[in-house]
């Protein structure tokens, strides 16, 4: 597979199918050939994406499959794509979740299952060109542009209040992304002012040889900061979240996660490798914040009665877990920060969709109307149950694997933060069970005249929706080797190149070496 | 030896099954599934154990690697399974009694509607507990300490609509999770200390215990501590005690389940594993010693204020579990275990006795609505008779020989004294008068049960009564018990009796060269402990059973004899009566100082501060407008275009300041 341009295909081919979806006609509530068309589209990059993982060597470091061409040779923009152990698993799981979100939304597509589609769609394809591109005008756009579907699909199916949401999501996330795109131009300028012998370019390789003063660099990746701490969210910068989520589709929140991990992600390939000595001052910073995440998001998620608002905060929560693991700059807590946006993709995922599903029959999101349901689905409780336990991190199940290599690295960095941290765990143990044995346990209630689905379990559909990320939900708790394998080497580099860069040379202020205490100090006569 | 990971495959199995394609079997297959997966397990671990005692003592020890299980950068975490004397007695205890207990549920859940994911959830406990004493390295024992605490979550949770198992669940998992989250700081700290999560060292890379030597106390003492905060939640120990007795809201076998084979044992299996780490301690084998004693005699005494016959074994198993700390923290491991193993028959005995009473009686747990069982379920009476005198420690039932092996150490270890002792000694007086009292009010006296009163009571669900059988309407009669129920009481009475014949001081010394290769290989440290024996052994071991005989006659007294007595007691000490019957407020405390102000901050964050901040930035957007509309240059009506063109400023701003700076 060494000759076709399989990462254009990931980008592309949901573009092209969105295109298509949107020419294709609605015939009438939730039917048509848009969504056929749209699944067998994700489903062939999913088949795609799944080959490139297993393809992709274990242990590899450096980028591979990677695709160059020019594209503005005016200003030295190439459209330059590759993924190595950073982002092939995040390519992997969001051509995994498009598919589940598309069976998920199945029927809940609205008015025009078309467009729905097409926005999914077209989230699926910028959101794997934001995690694939190499140069930052083509990162840029791709960035920018995940904003314009999720903003659609909030706008056109969202809640009562989606026209509030769906700007307060805009406008928040721009305004971060737009400090970046200054910070990157200045990059560029200092870049080519350096280079004076070779072509200006926004190509990252070639950024990344930029000699930038400690000061500056400052100033710099607290632009790029910014606008991943938005997106990612870390406290306090979160609360464009809540009302994102519950205004939009439910559904679309399958995928939607990825958006997060995207900020998440961009905190390895660009803002830190672009500025070591600035992320080793800095990050310690936002670790704080990261961990506060933790704390503040579990707490007020317990408060929750909205199911979707509660799993809103819980986001929060494992996405400081996330955040504080890459903060950390610990090999084992990077490589479990990673696994952890895979894990938070499938659980998450998973409990969106359950969610979706009871709401489908009950006819509420709100937790004080429902209970003691496990009676009347036992399959989808115990889908419920796997989901929920994977949430809340049981040894086992995936994401104890995540949150314990998180934890066990950011403890030898950051021992307080750590130890703040892992009582997380218990935090994610009170609202999820809050959640789970809110809705299922207890003597049986539901509103009344919710209609013949109320009695129904899962529908083959939504059992195909569910079943692969809870296939993986087990898999990676058991034997995550596989996945881990294929961070490893990325991670091992990037880890030596950020120490080697905080040592080394290209600094206008040599910081004190770092040994001065073991080596004997000379005597003066 | 390298088939151990069969214990494993054969739970999973019966997990699989059940779960999986349940729904298409015959109605008492799931119990027939699982138990004889049981059995093929409990013959593996024999198999395994024969196998490993082949070995010379020294070499008493392997790793057998199964996969790398968690491989990153700086540490390789492998599924490997360590098989020794220890972990193999815990295989059998777990396989064996573990058997015994499906067994005796195929009858007991014989009518429950929800057999399947019965026996699913308690193959899954199995398969944790297995996980948990055959694990190499910490982190694959925390896989094992939460999979229990998942499924005695479920298995608590099996009567899921009433709201009292509902909550008993959720206090068990969360008190269960305190307890993991101690565990892990413990490992994360050990990660940065050693560099390894393995026990032992292989190859070249030195285990965790093999670095003892060296580390700082302080460092020592955090680590051990912090473990300890898991052991002390899973081994229901004060202050962490407060789930064990609400998790008497799921069956009967399940709390057999619970408190003999599986979950409550591991925090001491985790003392004895570690014990090369809590040797290197001081201070915390002091904080287990004093917590051990309080448990000890702290659940001793609200043992006696019980009037659900469950909680009064429950209480049991806490105080019991102090012994095993206490003997632990003085350095008798080998007691500790013993006493375990002991235990581990005839609690489960204990346990099942009072399931076959309440069986018969459609549900009943109250003792002050039982009496006069023995002729009624003769094999429940004579059970329970067993198992009484086995925890009461009258030679020659086991629990004599296992404890007194751990109150003589109390007594005489270097680290032992005579309170402890004293405490020891009473408390095993006070244990054989509460589980007599127990006794004797189910037992003996008159009948005070109405099996009409009993089912007219459960506030039940349609056909689903509140009590644990699906009577058929119009059933009134006592239920006998089945002969799959019957058989297991026999196997475990046996137990009760014989099992303490391993170490008998002077006669035999089976036990302790049994376990010797795990408490002197490969460290050297010179025991605490002497080998009990001599004058001074037996002195302790007459006094001891005078004691019990004590206990056991003052119960008669009370409540056979004269039980105007015991009322006239409980009246005339009421306050202390109250006392107990509150469990000393300890629930109601951590109600009112966690739970509730947990709730409160909850919702003042979620109603006061996130709503500030939210207030605070669509302030910020506000004062944006403002601006803009005093511009009143460009007007659309539109905020989205006055805040795009706020930002396309801010940018045009900072590119020119950029610019220029560039240009210079």
């Amino acid at each position: 597979m060494s000759g076709l341009p399989i990462l254009s295909i990931l980008v592309f081919l949901p573009v092209v199918a969105a295109i298509l979806c949107l020419v294709l006609p609605d015939r009438g509530e939730g039917a048509g050939p848009a969504r056929i068309v749209a699944l067998v589209a994700s489903l062939v990059a999913l088949a795609l994406a799944i080959l490139l993982l297993i393809d992709f060597p274990p242990g590899a470091q450096g980028l591979r499959y990677e695709e160059r061409a020019s594209w503005i040779p005016a200003i030295g923009a190439s459209y330059h794509l590759g993924v190595d152990g950073l982002n092939v698993l995040l390519v992997f799981l969001t051509a995994l979740l498009t598919p589940v979100a598309l069976l998920a939304s199945w029927d809940a597509m609205g008015r025009s299952p078309r467009l729905f589609s097409a926005f999914l769609l077209l989230l699926e394809g910028t959101v794997i060109g934001a995690l694939t591109a190499l140069d930052l005008v083509l990162y840029f756009v791709f960035w920018e542009a995940m904003l314009v579907p999720m903003y659609l699909l909030i706008a056109t199916f969202g809640g009562a209040r989606r026209g509030y949401a769906a700007l307060k999501f805009f406008i928040y996330t721009s305004v971060g992304s737009l400090l970046m795109l200054v910070a990157i131009l200045y990059v560029y300028f200092l870049h080519s002012a350096q280079n004076v012998e070779v072509a200006a370019s926004f190509d990252l390789a070639d950024l990344l040889a930029t000699t930038i003063s400690p000061g500056l660099q400052r100033w710099l990746f607290l632009a790029f900061a910014l606008a991943y701490a938005i997106k990612l969210p870390l406290f306090p910068l979160h609360t464009w979240l809540p009302d994102t989520y519950t205004q939009a589709p439910v559904t679309a929140l399958i995928l939607a996660t990825m958006l997060v991990k995207v900020g998440a992600y961009s905190f390895l390939r660009f803002a830190i490798p672009l500025f070591p000595q600035a992320s080793a001052e800095i990050l310690p910073i936002l670790a704080i914040l990261a961990t506060i995440g933790i704390v503040y998001g579990g707490i007020v998620s317990a408060a929750q009665r909205d199911m979707v608002r509660l799993l809103a905060f819980s986001s929060l929560a494992h996405l400081g877990f996330i955040a504080l693991g890459l903060f950390a700059l610990d090999a084992r807590a990077i490589q479990g920060s990673i696994l952890q946006m895979v894990n938070h993709g499938l659980s998450a995922g998973a409990l969106f969709a359950l969610v979706a599903m009871i709401a489908a029959r009950v006819g509420t999101f709100d937790l004080a109307a429902v209970g003691g349901l496990a009676r009347r689905w036992p399959v989808l409780t115990g889908c419920f149950l796997l989901a929920a336990f994977s949430s809340l991190g049981l040894p086992g199940l995936n994401g104890f694997v995540g949150e314990f290599l998180i934890l066990l690295g950011a403890f030898r960095t950051h021992p307080v933060l750590a130890t703040v941290g892992t009582f997380g765990v218990l935090l994610a143990a009170v609202y999820m069970l809050r959640l789970f044995v809110g809705a299922m346990y207890g003597p049986e209630r539901a509103p009344s005249g919710a209609g013949a689905r109320a009695s129904r379990d899962l529908s083959p559909r939504e059992l195909a929706a569910l079943a692969p990320l809870l296939l993986l939900i087990v898999w990676i708790g058991v034997y995550p080797a596989p996945f881990l394998r294929r961070t490893e080497g990325a991670v091992s580099q990037l880890v030596t190149n950020i120490a080697a860069a905080r040592e080394g040379t290209p600094l206008t202020i040599a910081p004190p070496p770092r040994d001065a205490a073991l080596t004997p100090p000379e005597h003066t006569r | 030896m390298d088939l151990v990971w069969l214990t494993l495959l054969f739970p999973l199995l019966g997990f699989a099954v059940n779960a999986l394609l349940g729904g298409r079997l015959p109605r008492r297959a799931p119990g027939i599934v699982a138990s004889l997966a049981m059995l093929a397990a409990f013959a593996v671990a024999i198999y395994v154990t024969a196998d490993l005692l082949a070995l010379p003592h020294e070499q008493q020890g392997r790793d057998v690697i199964l996969y790398n299980w968690v491989p990153v950068a700086g540490l390789t975490v492998p599924l490997g399974l360590w098989v020794d004397p220890l972990s193999a007695l815990m295989l059998l205890i777990v396989t064996g009694v573990g058997f015994l207990i499906f067994v005796y549920a195929t009858g007991y859940m014989a009518d429950d509607e929800g057999q399947r994911r019965f026996f699913a959830n308690m193959s899954i406990f199995v398969l944790a507990m297995l996980v948990l004493v055959l694990a190499d390295n910490f982190m694959l024992l925390l896989v094992g300490w939460g999979g229990v605490g998942f499924a005695s979550y479920a298995l608590i949770a099996h009567y899921f609509w009433r709201p009292e198992a509902a909550g008993a669940a959720v206090k068990a998992f969360v008190v269960n999770t305190l307890g993991d989250v101690g565990m892990m700081l413990g490992m994360f700290l050990m990660f940065r200390e050693f560099g390894t999560l393995q026990y032992f060292g292989r190859g070249t890379a030195p285990g965790v215990f093999d670095q003892v030597a060296g580390t700082g106390v302080g460092t020592l003492a955090a680590i051990t501590l912090l473990l300890l905060v898991g052991a002390v939640a899973k081994s229901g120990q004060f202050p962490l005690h407060v789930w064990l007795p609400d998790a008497m809201a799921g069956p009967t076998p399940v709390s057999a389940l619970i408190h003999a084979a599986t979950m409550v044992t591991a925090g001491v299996y985790l003392l004895a594993r570690a014990w090369p780490l809590y040797e290197a301690a001081p201070f915390t084998l002091g904080v287990i010693i004093w917590l051990g004693a309080i448990t000890m005699v702290g659940a001793a005494l609200l043992g006696v204020a019980q009037s659900n016959i469950k909680r009064v074994l429950a209480y049991s198993t806490i105080s019991q579990l102090g012994y095993m700390f206490l003997a632990a923290g003085v350095g008798a491991y080998g007691a500790a275990v013993f006493h375990l193993m002991t235990h581990a028959f005839f609690k489960a005995l204990l346990f099942l006795a009072a399931g076959v009473a309440i069986h018969a009686l459609h549900g009943e747990e109250e003792l002050p609505r039982m009496g006069g069982l023995r002729r009624v379920v003769p094999s429940a009476w004579l059970a329970f008779g067993v198992g009484g005198l086995a925890i009461a420690g009258i030679p020659p039932f086991s629990g004599f020989f296992s404890k007194d092996e751990i109150i003589w150490s109390a007594f005489f270890s270097a680290r032992g004294n005579a309170l402890l002792g004293l405490l020891a000694l009473l408390t095993g007086g006070l244990t054989a008068f509460y589980v007599f009292r127990a006794f004797f009010l189910a037992f003996y006296g008159a009948a005070r049960y109405n099996l009409h009163a009993a089912e007219g009571a459960a506030p039940g669900h349609g056909h689903e009564p509140a009590q644990e059988h699906d009577d058929q309407p119009g059933d009134h009669a006592i239920h006998a018990p089945s002969f799959e129920m019957k058989l297991p009481l026999a196997v475990l009475g046996v137990l009760a009796v014989v099992g303490g014949w391993a170490l008998i001081p002077g006669l035999t010394t089976l036990f302790e060269e049994y376990l010797e290769p795990v408490f002197a290989f490969p460290f050297a440290y010179a025991s605490p402990v002497g080998h009990a024996g001599g004058a001074s052994y037996w002195t302790v071991a007459v006094v001891a059973a005078l004691t019990g005989l004590a206990g056991i006659g003052l119960a008669y007294v009370l409540y056979v004899a004269r039980p105007a007595l015991a009322t006239g007691l409980a009246t005339r000490f009421a306050g202390a009566h109250r006392l107990l019957d509150r469990r000393y407020y300890i629930d109601a405390f951590y109600d009112l100082a966690f739970v509730r102000s947990f709730r409160a901050l909850a919702r003042a964050l979620s109603d006061g501060f996130d709503r500030l901040l939210d207030d605070l930035v669509d302030g910020v957007a506000a004062i944006f407008r403002e601006a803009s509309e005093a511009l009143r240059e460009v007007q659309t009506g539109y905020v989205r275009n006055y805040a795009l063109m706020i930002l396309g400023g801010t940018v045009l701003i900072f590119a020119f300041v950029v610019f220029r700076g560039l240009v210079q």
